[in-house]
């Protein structure tokens, strides 16, 4: 999967073609950082574990009131296993927005992990509750 | 029963935290660039087509019905109370909490039901309006049915802009559009906003600064099934022009695209990375308002031959035509919200019966994203062709004779332009 030119591609493309209203208001914003998350979505993991081989793995570190990764797009397939972990500082609920959703409880220095999966396509935010911030949000397609 | 129902109704509706639209769940999947592409090519292709082959002469205007609109009728308002009271009573008397069946019943079934009802039904929330037999009946208390004040005619509906800019503001910018004293809170204002507005100002405050009254009969003017508030089949395209032009109406109907489109914006990977304040998330609110509606008052103007005060007057009187690409996008980003999220909210709603404990969402668009892209793309396209045809017809009406193509440029422009940004953000959020 190499997602990455071909988005890239077609965002600059009909940005270029059309998108005058978003150019008025900040086409920087919006165009540049394209790149990361298609560079990114297919390997979130840093090291591929075996789980990793079985599913979707997502590394989540909580600390110093900032969140890594940050918005990032994650490529899941319905029914795929998605594994979320969770390293903190801090006291923290992780939400996913998921019909039904799952909330993955992390205390201060600790660390956890849910393993769950996805069955309508759609788009599904991972986010903070203390932060208040989209983790990620996993892209599900059939 | 105040609270301790969590869990019991989990259908759907999100923990609490930070929640797009204000109730959680899954969003669209990006529409696929080959849906984007021809949704696009049609729209510019239709466009051009219809500058240059379509009529020379105006076909859709027409003199707005001079009968009188039937009063309200009285078990329609019954029903609006009776509804009010169960999302009102949910909002206040329910668990405290987001899954509170009120959230989602403002979010979704008022805000995002209420177009799909003006275009079937026509403007039929001034039947359902509980805030109209509310002010009826403290206007007979009083002995003033019409208020004590006259709204002065300057103001338009300016009121309305503001009310519509501060639900957008509590669903879109807030801190915690999701979290449930926030949306008490904001409901408690805006009660009062149309109940005291109501006994000061009469009807017409309701008319000009309720937002969601408003907004109604902005979408009813698009109604092929019923006009004047009476069933009458017709052309939608010869009601439209009839919306009433006055200060503000460029600025609300901005308000409503300029908003969708952050909607979408907002939810896209570089906003969301990086977490913008609560001011700045207000600000480029108001930036996206501000351009659609600025962007439209150039276009319009962008013609030759007028005098200064008819050049001043042209974006009123083609504001209607920006209506079916409201509409169209409306329906675009927020049908599946609507049919989904929607069974979600009146699952929650249920909750004190039991009768919805069991019941689960059917996704049945999400779990066809084909289908669903396509009538995305399709209720784009469509809300632009009808929009391009509305400015068309209008301006042979008030453009000088010489001026009649070359007068529509700019607005034909502008109109591929707003909808080749939406295709945009159905592209690539």
């Amino acid at each position: 999967m190499t997602p990455t030119s071909s988005t890239l591609t077609r965002s600059t493309a009909l940005a270029a073609a059309g998108a005058l209203l978003l150019v008025g208001c900040g086409s920087d914003d919006d165009a540049e950082p394209v790149v990361s998350p298609a560079a990114t979505a297919s390997a979130p993991s840093a090291e591929p574990t075996e789980e990793a081989a079985e599913g979707v793995q997502v590394d989540i570190t909580i600390a110093d009131g900032a969140v890594s990764p940050q918005g990032e797009r994650v490529e899941v397939g319905v029914g795929e296993p998605v594994t979320i972990s969770v390293t903190s500082d801090a006291v923290d609920e992780i939400h996913v927005h998921s019909d039904p959703d799952v909330t993955i409880d992390v205390e201060a220095g600790g660390s956890a992990e849910e393993t769950f999966t996805i069955d309508t396509p759609g788009q599904v935010a991972v986010e903070s509750h203390e932060l208040g911030v989209t983790i990620v949000q996993l892209v599900v397609r059939p | 029963m105040l609270s301790g129902a969590a869990g019991a109704v989990q259908a759907g509706l999100a923990q609490p935290g930070l929640v797009q639209h204000g109730v959680g769940g899954a969003t669209d999947l990006p529409i696929p660039f080959f849906y984007a592409v021809v949704g696009a090519t049609w729209a510019l292709t239709i466009s051009f087509a219809v500058l240059a082959l379509a009529w020379r002469t105006p076909r859709l205007q027409g003199p707005a019905p001079t009968e009188p609109e039937p009063p309200r009728r009285p078990w329609l308002a019954v029903v609006g109370m009776v509804l009010t009271l169960w999302f009102v009573g949910e909002l206040f008397l329910g668990p405290d909490e987001s899954a509170n069946g009120g959230i989602g019943a403002l979010y979704v079934l008022v805000w995002v039901g209420l177009v799909p009802l003006a275009l079937l039904a026509g403007h039929v929330w001034k039947d359902l309006s509980p805030w109209r037999t509310v002010q009826w009946a403290l206007g007979r208390l009083t002995g003033r049915p019409d208020g004590f004040v006259r709204l002065p005619d300057a103001w338009g509906v300016w009121p309305g802009v503001l009310a519509v800019f501060a639900f957008v503001w509590l669903e879109l910018a807030s801190p915690e559009a999701g979290d449930i004293t926030t949306v008490r809170t904001w409901v408690a204002l805006y009660v009062g906003w149309v109940v005291i507005g109501g006994i000061v100002a009469g009807p017409r405050w309701l008319d000009r600064a309720d937002p969601f009254d408003l907004y109604s009969s902005l979408v009813a003017h698009l109604s092929p099934f019923v006009q004047g508030r009476r069933t009458h089949l017709h052309n939608p395209l010869r009601s439209l022009p009839h919306v009433p032009v006055r200060p503000g109406l460029v600025a609300l109907i901005a308000t409503l695209l300029g908003s969708t489109a952050f909607d979408s914006f907002s939810a896209s990977q570089p906003w969301q990375s990086r977490s913008p304040s609560v001011l700045a998330d207000t600000l480029v609110l108001l930036l996206f308002c501000v351009v659609a509606a600025l962007a439209f008052q150039a276009a319009a103007r962008a013609t030759g031959g007028v005098s200064r005060s008819e050049r001043g007057a042209l974006p009123g009187l083609l504001a209607h035509s920006l209506v079916p690409i409201v509409v169209g996008y409306i329906f675009a980003h927020y049908l599946s919200y609507l049919l989904e999220r929607g069974q979600g909210v009146v699952f929650a709603l249920l909750r004190p019966t039991g009768w919805a404990d069991d019941a689960s969402i059917a996704y049945f668009l999400s779990s066809r994203p084909d289908l669903l892209a396509t009538l995305k793309v399709g209720f784009v396209v469509l809300g632009h062709v009808l929009a391009v045809v509305a400015a068309h017809d209008k301006a042979l009406e008030v453009l000088p004779r010489s001026h009649r193509l070359t007068g529509q440029l700019a607005m034909l422009l502008l109109m591929v332009d707003y909808t080749f940004t939406g295709i945009y953000l159905l592209l690539s959020v």
